[in-house]
């Protein structure tokens, strides 16, 4: 790229600050800051403004609330609530069945004499 | 929205890893006879088993086994405990030490008098002699 386009592209980035320049003007000024010309120390102040602007439509996507965050989060809870529940019962768990049926037996009893049985024949 | 997601796919994997049984060839033995007439099954978890230093106990005892049944608790019980460790045989009871993980003991005990098997599948941190301390009577 020659001097002559580097002043065409001052130019333009006065223009721009200046709001005077188009749609296609902007992305075409985009391009050539990200090219190694548009490295050029005048190009500075153009680059952050732009590189700012950028920065600040990607946050704002971001935060867009989502409408279904507050149902995410309410499943979420549910489903840490339930979790929660299941491994308090497992870990607590003792059940007795005899002849398929379940009853209430004493399993602590009943594990002690069956492994002193093993242990003791 | 991506971490709530995270969240909701990590939390039940946190559960996956409870009790090695699942998988292994007796847990057919258990799912079968723990329905049948003359079986005793015992479940316990670890809230239950803390003194021991165990965190799963669960148990058959069948009375009045056939042979049929006999031979099937046995067959499938030998897949299981190819890779044992330890094993005590004696004429009425076997003891065996599955392979450690993660530093849990994983236990099979099975015992045969007569016409009544007994079936035990143990997890925890407790060693077999430690096991037999609890156990054995003084």
């Amino acid at each position: 790229m020659t001097q002559h386009d580097l002043s065409y592209w001052e130019g333009m980035a006065e223009r721009y600050f200046l709001t005077e320049t188009s749609e296609e003007e902007e992305m075409m000024l985009r391009r050539f800051l990200c090219s190694s010309e548009g490295q050029d120390p005048r190009f500075d102040e153009v680059r952050a403004t732009l590189a700012f602007l950028h920065v600040c439509r990607t946050q704002r996507t971001v935060r867009v609330s989502h409408p279904f965050r507050a149902l995410a989060i309410a499943a979420c809870f549910c489903v840490a609530a339930f979790l929660g529940w299941y491994q308090y019962r497992q870990h607590n768990m003792s059940s007795v069945r005899i002849d398929g049926e379940k009853v209430e037996a004493d399993a602590s009893r009943l594990m002690q004499q069956q492994m002193a049985e093993m242990f003791n024949p | 929205m991506k971490r709530i997601i995270l969240f909701l796919l990590i939390l039940p994997g946190s559960l996956l890893g409870a009790w090695a049984q699942k998988g292994m060839a007796i847990q057919t033995v258990f799912d079968e006879m723990a329905v049948k007439k003359n079986v005793t099954e015992v479940v316990m978890g670890p809230g239950r088993l803390k003194n021991y230093r165990l965190s799963f106990f669960h148990s058959l005892e069948i009375k009045a086994a056939t042979a049929t049944e006999r031979q099937r608790i046995e067959t499938l019980m030998r897949k299981d405990v190819a890779g044992a460790v330890l094993h005590e045989e004696t004429p009425e009871h076997r003891l065996y030490e599955l392979p450690q993980r993660g530093g849990t003991h994983y236990y099979i005990f099975y015992r045969c008098t007569g016409q009544t098997i007994t079936l035990i599948y143990i997890e925890g941190k407790a060693s077999l002699n430690q096991i037999k301390n609890y156990f054995q009577k003084k």
